[in-house]
């Protein structure tokens, strides 16, 4: 079994959807934390709190993102066994825009279309030619979000990845066009915030495989994240689970994704972080079978405009 | 029971009350937190009567009602107008649609568009409104709004002023003048006002009022670290610098 093969088939599995999820919620959350009541000691007047803001008139907005990660992975091409399971190092550097194209008042839930582009960077190292793995993706995704007042969240939203191999010529290896619709909620408990959000998702896909769209399929996940912040560290266990049905291979997966993220802000705009991940597939197919735990830190830079 | 300042304003709201013959819109009272009190005409020379709850309040006015310290009143008219009194308040119904806000403050929730008069002891405000405001009888007799959610415009000597959800605005009322119009951090006026968590229910267009706050952070461009407090002697409003906390987090 090739290292070729191996990464052929993480292809199908790789989703951005709990980066995204913490990044949504984090913003769109932030409103009904409970941090605001440290100032109680001012509150003399029934009205309550008056601090004086400026807003913009339609809410645009623009967030850039830059992450670099270092990591050890001790199965870099999420093979299931033998020759083809790996240990290598990998830098990951992703760039990452998310535009918010206003947000509007429903009476009683908001509204907010958002544009997503982002870059990847994988580059893998520790063994001979395993740097054979390494690829760039490209992904963007419009988006439509609706909260509403009682935590609820709906979104629908187009997602398009791209794959390329930077040791090809930068040829492309795996494209996936993704409608999605994603129902969920978010909660405050303490001063922590926990969210959660299930997904309905069919992936139409080209890659190098015997037939060209033999990726397609439905899946439905199951996204869980909860951010407790102390202090200038933030503390963020995830977890995705999800189910993938194929429709041009006789095949089931039911794939996992378990981690934490330790972010330390330095400031608004720059952190550190340590993360471990163990993600596992099972498969009605016991060939594509697998698990992998990756372990590593990076530091994230962030502008909102 | 009765501070001597809150007998000294409600001596003078008997004082006040005139003859007339119009009827108020059928207020009752769905909530009362400690004791509150009712003055009328027909007892305008007696003691004020204790509010009981669910009492419907008089039909003939003028009549008032004074919400002491520590106590807070909610009332529903007929036609749904949500009005919650805060402490320390006292508030006559001199004519139909006119409220004299002689001190403390007050929190209106209407469903439909609804019209009314504000005053205070020099001057009056008129206000059309379909959302949630709250108002206070800030010093020198001067009337500050903040609208959460839906729309407000105030009218005074011909000249108007509309609001969007976390406008502030004071009203000059003797001098018929209007401040600049700030706007305030809802979702921080919004956990920490009496007005909306002191009482056992929601406010109830809170759907609308947690909608306008998430809208409002996300066009959110700059936090000022300060507050805004009470007005000056020069009816200038005074603003309270917030020390830089030296553990920020993320959102500051």
């Amino acid at each position: 079994m090739s290292i070729l093969y191996g990464q052929s088939r993480q292809e199908d599995y790789r989703s951005s959807d709990l980066g995204n999820l913490k990044q949504r919620n984090n913003q769109s959350l932030q409103s009904t934390s409970s941090s605001s009541q440290k100032y109680n000691e001012f509150a003399n007047s029934d009205l309550g709190l008056q601090r004086p803001v400026d807003v913009k008139d339609t809410g645009f907005g623009y967030h850039l993102g830059f992450d670099t990660k270092l990591y050890y992975s001790n199965n870099a091409p999420s093979a299931s066994s033998g020759i083809g399971r790996e240990s290598a190092g990998i830098w990951e550097n992703s760039l990452s825009n998310h535009f918010l194209l206003g947000a509007f008042d429903l009476g009683g839930s908001v509204f907010s279309p958002i544009f997503s582009l982002g870059y990847s960077k994988f580059s893998h190292f520790g063994d001979n030619d395993i740097d054979i793995l390494d690829f760039d993706t490209l992904h963007f995704s419009p988006n439509m979000f609706f909260q509403f007042s009682n935590g609820w969240t709906f979104r629908a939203g187009l997602g398009v990845m791209l794959d390329f191999s930077t040791h090809d010529g930068m040829e492309k290896t795996y494209h996936q066009i993704s409608p999605t619709i994603a129902l969920g909620k978010g909660f405050s408990i303490g001063s922590g915030i926990s969210t959660w959000e299930w997904l309905l998702a069919y992936h139409i896909t080209d890659s190098d495989q015997i037939l060209d769209d033999f990726l397609d399929r439905f899946e439905t996940a199951f996204l869980w994240s909860f951010i407790i912040p102390v202090n200038r560290l933030e503390i963020a266990p995830y977890m995705r689970l999800a189910y993938a049905n194929y429709s041009n291979q006789s095949r089931d997966d039911l794939i996992g994704s378990l981690g934490v993220d330790l972010d330390y802000f330095f400031t608004e705009w720059f952190s550190i972080g340590l993360f471990s991940n163990l993600s596992f597939r099972g498969s009605s197919n016991d060939d594509f079978d697998f698990n992998r735990l990756d372990i590593g830190g990076g530091l994230a830079l962030d502008a909102k405009f | 029971m009765f501070s001597l300042i809150a007998k000294g304003v409600f001596l003078l709201v008997i004082c006040q009350f005139q003859v007339n013959g119009s009827k108020q819109n059928g207020f009752h009272i769905s909530e009362l937190i400690g004791p509150s009190f009712l003055s009328t005409e027909t007892n305008a020379s007696k003691k004020p009567t204790l509010l009981k709850q669910t009492q419907n309040l008089p039909q003939s006015i003028p009549h008032g009602i004074l919400v002491p310290n520590n106590s807070y009143l909610e009332l529903f008219s007929a036609d749904d107008l949500q009005m919650r009194i805060g402490q320390a308040s006292v508030l006559e119904f001199p004519k139909a649609n006119e409220f004299n806000l002689i001190n403390g403050s007050l929190l209106l929730a209407s469903k439909k568009e609804t019209s009314m008069r504000i005053s205070t002891k020099t001057g009056s405000v008129d206000l059309t409104f379909d959302g949630t405001l709250m108002m206070e009888n800030a010093k020198k007799d001067n009337l500050k709004f903040i609208l959460l959610e839906g729309f407000v415009q105030l009218s005074m000597n011909e000249e108007n002023r509309t609001l969007q959800a976390g406008n502030l605005i004071i009203t000059h009322v003797q001098e018929n003048t209007f401040s600049k119009i700030l706007t305030v951090e809802l979702p921080l006026l919004i956990s920490s006002s009496k007005l909306i968590n002191n009482f056992s229910k929601s406010v109830q267009r809170e759907n609308k009022l947690i909608s306008a706050a998430k809208v409002q952070s996300l066009r959110l461009k700059k936090r000022y670290q300060a507050l805004i407090g009470d007005l000056n002697e020069q009816n200038e409003l005074r603003m309270w610098a917030l020390k830089k906390s030296t553990t920020p987090s993320k959102e500051e």
